[in-house]
């Protein structure tokens, strides 16, 4: 195992300076409480006050028209704003995600000690740059092929802070750290684990085997035989690339206290290849005479983002698409399994005590560990739970994940990597670039990534249980 | 970490006359004209590509076709997760289409 020095980071909370603070006043704890709190009060307000008829929800959730985001556009920008609707469904839908923000965080801040007057002020600037980000992602070209914004969030930061310069009175709402682990966690509401077992035994083959095979042949490829010299970053381009793209990068990298400048180099890294292969593969697929089942299950476990999954599988067709979005569903929910993996492994054996070598004992790696996984552990077995077990609870939790917590979770992921930019200058984002090799790992390990889950694929969907899925489908 | 440093007492260029109109300079020395400069120019940059660059490309046929066979599907290219996936719902184990999206689907 790593005896390896791990590289000190700006955003690595280091325990023995947090051991002064009361547990409950620390950031990983404070995020937990915001997260489940939101998760909790927008599923209750669904329980009581929506009705259910044959299954399906009569009405939306309560949170509907108080949570969204700017929609898309052609060549006018402002067309992402609902303009010429009642207030509450224009600027409306702003509303809820600003006050639930300036309530919860700003309650974190207070927690902290720190100022919440000064956060208050610098709050709605960040808030507006998300809006901005989402604007920027929302333009039809840009939106078709993938570019998520979590890429534009970065570059609105990543404009100022390279020219303007941040003023100190903006720096107390550049909550990083705060706003991704919140995030995580309402995400945790989203990983059911049931799902996990969705198309059955092909289904695992294709996202269970493959994918925790890639993910430790790459980690082990960047590490051992390239030599990176940032563990963290062999870690999240593994992940990113073997496991779901954007979202399995911000929770591993949560995880392992990566670097900020190597999440977004990661992403952008994923997001780039990922437009590439959205559109060569049904190419590709269609050319070798490939049957669409399999091509779809081939998309499924290889393309990074779930987006592009149905985008390139839908143009195999319905059944392929169905696949497709199946299996990349499967790959979702395993980033449960991956951000609780990883965050152990690494306080286990990556950042174990580097002069002696010593494995440290439980209540160290307690200590260590990121609480907010516990948090999102916590939010994903509820959900499943409350899912399977009350009457009419697969809506209820859809409804509620849908209408009111996803978008929450998006507008803090997306003031994330807008803090991100803010705190990241051009030079240290080159600085990950170490020669190519970052981009060399992304290469190898996707390649690998596609040979593997094109044969499990032809196997599986192909040969093995060909019959059982075509079944399953035509139900 | 950006350190940008408002302070007086920072001069980068000694030989300056001194005055009592201070310019704030970052860590890199540049002064407040400087960067906002730079602030405009990418900023023009950023509007030429979302309002004439992008729109042209989504008029080149192959990719405009894409982008409506896409709007048809009611597929929405940039989501991040499985659960923002609007036009396919989890039901017996699969990822199928809503009554809805089915219903259009079946009007192309």
């Amino acid at each position: 195992m790593s005896q390896e020095r791990v590289e000190p980071s700006a955003n690595r909370e280091n325990p023995q300076n947090s051991v002064d603070s009361k547990w409950y006043c620390r950031e990983d704890w404070l995020a937990v409480l915001v997260g489940l709190t939101v998760l909790g009060a927008a599923f209750l307000c669904a329980w009581s006050t929506v009705d259910f008829a044959d299954g399906e929800a009569t009405s939306g959730h309560p949170w509907k028209s108080w949570v969204g985001k700017p929609g898309s556009w052609v060549n006018n920008p402002l067309d992402s704003l609902p303009w010429g609707q009642a207030w509450s469904t224009s600027l409306g839908i702003f509303l809820g995600p600003l006050v639930a923000s300036l309530a919860g965080f700003g309650f974190a801040c207070w927690m902290q000690g720190k100022s919440v007057s000064r956060f208050i002020v610098a709050f709605p600037v960040v808030f507006l740059l998300a809006g901005f980000a989402y604007v920027m992602a929302g333009q039809e070209t840009v939106k078709n092929f993938n570019l998520e914004y979590a890429l534009w969030a970065l570059t609105v930061g990543l404009l100022i802070s390279n020219t303007l310069g941040v003023p100190n009175w903006l720096r107390p709402a550049v909550l990083t750290e705060l706003y991704i682990k919140t995030g995580l966690v309402i995400l945790g509401a989203e990983v059911l684990w049931h799902r996990l077992i969705a198309l059955g035994l092909p289904g695992i083959a294709v996202a269970w085997v493959v994918t925790p095979v890639v993910l430790i042949t790459t980690y082990w490829f960047g590490t051992r035989i390239l030599k990176l010299p940032s563990r963290s970053l062999a870690m999240v381009i593994s992940a990113d690339m073997s496991v779901c793209g954007v979202s399995a990068a911000i929770a591993t990298s949560a995880s392992c206290r990566a670097k900020k400048e190597e999440l977004s180099f990661a992403i952008a890294i994923s997001l780039m290849f990922t437009v590439v292969m959205m559109v060569v593969m049904p190419l590709v697929i269609e050319t070798i005479g490939l049957d669409p089942i399999v091509g779809g299950a081939w998309i499924g476990g290889t393309i990074d983002s779930t987006g592009a999954v149905v985008a390139a599988g839908s143009s195999l067709g319905g059944l392929a698409e169905q696949t497709a979005a199946t299996v990349k569903m499967i790959q979702n929910i395993l980033i449960g399994v991956t951000a609780f993996g990883v965050a152990v492994y690494w306080v286990m054996f990556v950042e174990r005590d580097v002069d002696s070598g010593v494995r440290p004992d439980a209540m160290e790696i307690w200590r260590r560990f990121p609480k907010f996984v516990l948090g999102f552990v916590v939010a994903s077995l509820a959900f499943t739970q409350l899912s399977q077990m009350i009457v009419d609870g697969e809506s209820l939790v859809t409804l509620t994940v849908k209408g009111a917590t996803k978008g929450m979770r998006g507008w803090f992921f997306c003031m994330a990597f807008v803090s991100i930019g803010l705190d990241t200058k051009f030079s240290n984002l080159k600085r990950q670039m170490q020669g190519g090799r970052p981009l060399i790992l992304y290469v190898c390990g996707q390649t690998l990534n596609i040979v593997l889950t094109l044969l499990m694929a032809y196997l599986m969907f192909g040969i093995v249980f060909a019959d059982y899925i075509r079944e399953t489908l035509a139900k | 970490m950006s350190n940008v440093k408002f302070h007086p007492s920072v001069h980068h260029d000694t030989s300056e006359p001194k005055s009592s109109v201070v310019i704030p300079r970052d860590d890199l020395g540049r002064s407040l004209v400087s960067r906002c400069r730079a602030f405009f120019f990418a900023l023009s940059l950023l509007a030429i590509i979302w309002l004439l660059v992008l729109p042209a490309i989504g008029k080149i046929p192959s990719v405009d076709a894409m982008i409506r066979r896409h709007d048809a599907a009611g597929i929405d290219p940039s989501v991040m997760f499985y659960s923002e996936i609007e036009h396919l719902e989890y039901r017996d184990g699969m990822l199928r289409l809503t009554t809805e999206a089915a219903e259009e689907r079946s009007q192309f």
